[in-house]
């Protein structure tokens, strides 16, 4: 138990500790979604900097241009944040499920850090995580109005042909 | 030999799907107690952490550091539940307010799980949130912070106030 629990509260979360008996039906239910969507994708090996600036560009291109009638196909979303002191930045948020290893930002200049992030319509949380351990929100972006736990994060709307 | 958490992935990527259920079994404990507590519904957190599982199930392959699957998978749990309480808080504002709960009554004070979990309830969430971590979950500051996104000194400062409101309640439930 942490040391720092005043005497006085440790039965109480004596009661608290008690964990849940295994959820047979559940595992079930995961393991057949597993199975649904097969075997996750591997991401990519590391491949250089500018290679991946000029790959992110052509499939932003690409993906403006194909847009087919009828579908709500996913957008090319720029992000851009000014960070001249961080060492390295990322962006976590409901789109790579808040990993921070998931979508680094890459230097562009001294100062700015960008990425591409395809989103298809919808609404997203984010918020962009600067040497791993500070996150703040997006300065151009509104922020969350439901986010009530204190980490800074920003809202983006891409906005569907039907909306 | 019990393999690692970065071996069982590995082995899901290299197409033993059902090798997940080891990562299942190996963590539902813990995960199914944080999120019940933070929901205080057990149908609400079966429903977060089924979800947060298929989550991190489908992002495996860009998760580079499979040895430290609880620390990421915690992160994808918390939001889950955030996501739920936020709905929750949402659905409240259109209902009609109810009566505040009655606390569950008891000869032997605050210490059974009933109670306890009446007690926690009367938390606000992000209070909640880091007491379960610290105090329940045993996590360091430093990891409630990689997972939170809140940084460390207002990680502490949640943690004396909710510390505090605890007493009190605990002082009203012993002394009534």
């Amino acid at each position: 138990m942490a040391d720092d629990l005043p005497p006085e509260l440790e039965a109480f979360v004596t009661g608290l500790r008690t964990t849940p008996s295994a959820n047979a039906a559940l595992r079930e239910r995961v393991l057949a979604s597993a199975r649904g969507l097969g075997v996750p994708r591997r991401s990519r090996l590391p491949v250089p900097r500018s290679l991946l600036i000029g790959l992110a560009a052509v499939l932003a291109v690409l993906v403006l241009r194909r847009h087919p009638e009828g579908r709500d196909p996913a957008r090319p979303v720029p992000f851009v944040l000014m960070a001249p002191k961080a060492v390295r930045v990322s962006i976590v948020g409901d789109f790579n499920d808040w990993d921070q290893a998931a979508t680094p930002l890459q230097r562009a200049g001294e100062h700015t850090w960008w990425v591409v992030v395809n989103l298809p319509p919808g609404r997203y949380r984010y918020s962009f995580v600067l040497d791993g351990t500070h996150w703040v929100a997006d300065p151009a972006a509104p922020r969350a109005a439901d986010n009530d736990f204190g980490a800074e994060s920003s809202v983006v709307t891409i906005v569907g042909k039907g909306s | 030999m019990t393999p690692t958490d970065g071996e069982v992935i590995a082995r899901v990527l290299a197409g033993d799907v059902d090798a997940y259920g080891i990562i299942v079994d190996r963590y539902h404990g813990r995960f199914a107690r944080f999120a019940t507590r933070m929901l205080g519904s057990r149908e609400d957190a079966e429903e977060a952490l089924q979800d947060a599982l298929i989550r991190a199930y489908r992002a495996l392959g860009a998760y580079q550091h499979r040895e430290r699957f609880a620390a990421w998978f915690y992160r994808i749990l918390v939001n889950r539940c955030r996501s739920v309480l936020a709905q929750r808080q949402r659905r409240r504002a259109v209902e009609e307010p109810t009566a505040d709960q009655d606390s569950p009554t008891s000869d032997a004070g605050f210490v059974g799980r009933e109670q306890a979990t009446w007690l926690l309830s009367r938390l606000p969430a992000d209070q909640r949130e880091v007491f379960l971590l610290r105090y329940v979950e045993d996590l360091s500051y430093a990891d409630i912070a990689a997972i939170t996104g809140v940084g460390e000194s207002a990680l502490k400062m949640r943690v004396k106030r909710g510390l505090e409101q605890l007493r009190q309640l605990l002082r009203q439930g012993n002394d009534g």
